[in-house]
């Protein structure tokens, strides 16, 4: 690898173009562009939808019983997936009781923040079969800054409750935010570094151009994608981004047995739904991140078409690891999760940037 | 067509959903109002004292932290995307891309052991520390 990697963003469609060229809107200048965005944005918004729709209700709880040796949901439809609708329907029907202490518009807005913010971050990544939405040249900061926002809305969500627990829940949510968000953001620079781009279309072609090696008597080439390249880099992300979306070890946030539910504790009906649903779309949108710039985006064996397919059994895996994890460790003390992010995982995210700096020189 | 349109539009979107399901919620839930339901959840108990309750001062220690490392990586990321083609033009050495950046984190670092070693980023005194204050 002598010489650098050549921008690739010229042949890749974007899913808004492939909209306007496939309907014939994209004749109508600006309005049929904006059309097109926004059925692209539509498509994307219902589909990550849909994999929280199945995550939440159904999947968690029959990945949880299988951990525990239960059954869980089974009465409608196959396998019970028509909980799904059931309990859609249930939640939306809940009254909606409100704190008296609670501090209105701020109270209101926290969950559509929390969800609204998590949606925004899919639209930089390529789900394969020209489903990516928008590729702009700062993708990868872009989709760190999105994330991000959610702090903002657990803080909003705890001290607007106007409950100790929502307080204290709120306060430990944005303190294990912060502490976790360094290593994640410079652990996820390491693979700029091979990169040489901060545009996702560009890091996964750069993933699936190179071939590591290849298994000799097999003619399979494997790919190297970041997570083989770097293994490193990928174990310190994953668990970054474990405690970025409050799981297990990390889900001190919520911590059941000492703060009721966090800074969901006073949230009932439609606005526990949006909380909810937010934190799914979080656990999907780190799997989305993992999946672009550590396991080759959407690519694998098979025609191109078959992207999204490969896309999201990746983010599903990640989804199902979160769930592993989620039964097999013990949560971490408040003071321990502090300790392990200021005192471990910054110094070892910065050894691994100057580590693979230093590799990434030598080699070239 | 500009990438940010769609990003706007994936906004709009990010914010109509939950709009609209907080209408069809609307549509559908009862309101059965009660005396003392929406008093503050205390595990049951009446609620005690203000909600607004004092709290570590370790959680703005941290933010401060965070607040320092956040703007290096700022300044980091334009010099991880340019790191490739630097490495590969010949006029510049190693050293010369790779050390002034060590140097710069190296300073970040010796403000973390400091903050380390002044306890910033510790929750809780350990047994021997609380019996050496005494």
């Amino acid at each position: 690898m002598n010489t650098a990697p050549t921008p690739l963003q010229s042949d890749t469609v974007l899913l808004p173009e492939l909209i306007g060229d496939l309907t014939g809107i994209a004749e109508f200048g600006v309005a049929g562009e904006l059309l097109a965005a926004f059925i692209g944005a539509f498509i994307v918004g219902s589909l990550m939808l849909a994999m929280t729709g199945i995550a939440g209700p159904w999947a968690k709880r029959k990945i949880t019983a299988a951990f525990t040796d239960r059954i869980a949901v089974n009465h409608l439809g196959p396998g019970g997936i028509l909980v799904i609708v059931a309990d859609s329907v249930r939640l939306l029907s809940k009254e909606n009781i409100i704190p008296e202490d609670a501090d209105r518009p701020a109270y209101d807005l926290a969950p559509i923040i929390i969800a609204g913010s998590a949606l925004l971050g899919f639209a930089v990544i390529p789900m394969g079969s020209g489903i990516h939405l928008a590729d702009p040249e700062v993708g990868l900061v872009y989709v760190f800054a999105v994330a991000g926002i959610a702090s903002v809305g657990l803080m909003m969500a705890g001290y607007a409750s106007g409950n100790k627990y929502s307080m204290l829940g709120g306060l430990r949510a944005v303190a294990q935010n912060i502490a976790y968000e360094i290593p994640l953001v410079v652990t996820g620079m390491s693979v700029v570094l091979f990169a040489g781009s901060l545009r996702m279309s560009e890091i996964v072609a750069v993933q699936n151009e190179t071939t590591l090696f290849t298994i000799p008597g097999l003619e399979w080439a494997i790919p190297a994608w970041f997570a083989l390249v770097n293994p490193f880099a990928f174990v310190l992300f994953l668990i970054a981004n474990f405690a970025e979306v409050g799981r297990n070890p990390f889900d001190m946030p919520e911590a059941p047995a000492e703060l009721v539910a966090g800074y969901q504790t006073e949230y009932s009906s439609v606005y526990f739904v949006l909380v909810y649903l937010g934190e799914f779309l979080h656990i999907f949108l780190g799997g989305a991140i993992i999946t672009t710039i550590f396991l080759g985006g959407p690519a694998g064996p098979g025609p191109a078409e078959l992207g999204i397919v490969w896309f999201i059994i990746k983010i599903w895996s990640v989804f199902l690891l979160t769930q592993w994890l989620r039964s097999a460790i013990p949560r971490v003390r408040i003071d321990h999760l502090i300790e392990i992010g200021w005192k471990g995982l910054l110094v070892l995210s910065f050894a691994n940037l100057f580590l693979t700096a230093a590799i990434v020189g030598v080699i070239q | 067509m500009n990438d940010w349109i769609a990003i706007g539009a994936l906004a709009v979107v990010g914010l109509l959903i939950p709009l609209g399901m907080m209408a069809v919620s609307y549509l559908l839930r009862p309101s059965v109002p009660e005396t003392n339901k929406r008093a503050t959840y205390e595990s049951g108990e009446v609620p005690t004292g203000g909600t607004r309750v004092r709290f570590n001062i370790q959680y703005y220690m941290v933010a401060l932290l965070f607040l320092v490392f956040d703007i290096e990586t700022v300044l980091l990321f334009p010099w991880a995307v340019v790191y490739l083609d630097a490495i590969n033009h010949d006029a510049i050495s190693l050293a010369e891309i790779l050390g002034p950046m060590v140097a710069f984190v190296a300073i970040l670092l010796v403000g973390l052991a400091w903050a380390w070693r002044n306890g910033a980023v510790q929750w809780a005194r350990t047994p021997s520390q609380v019996e050496a204050d005494r």
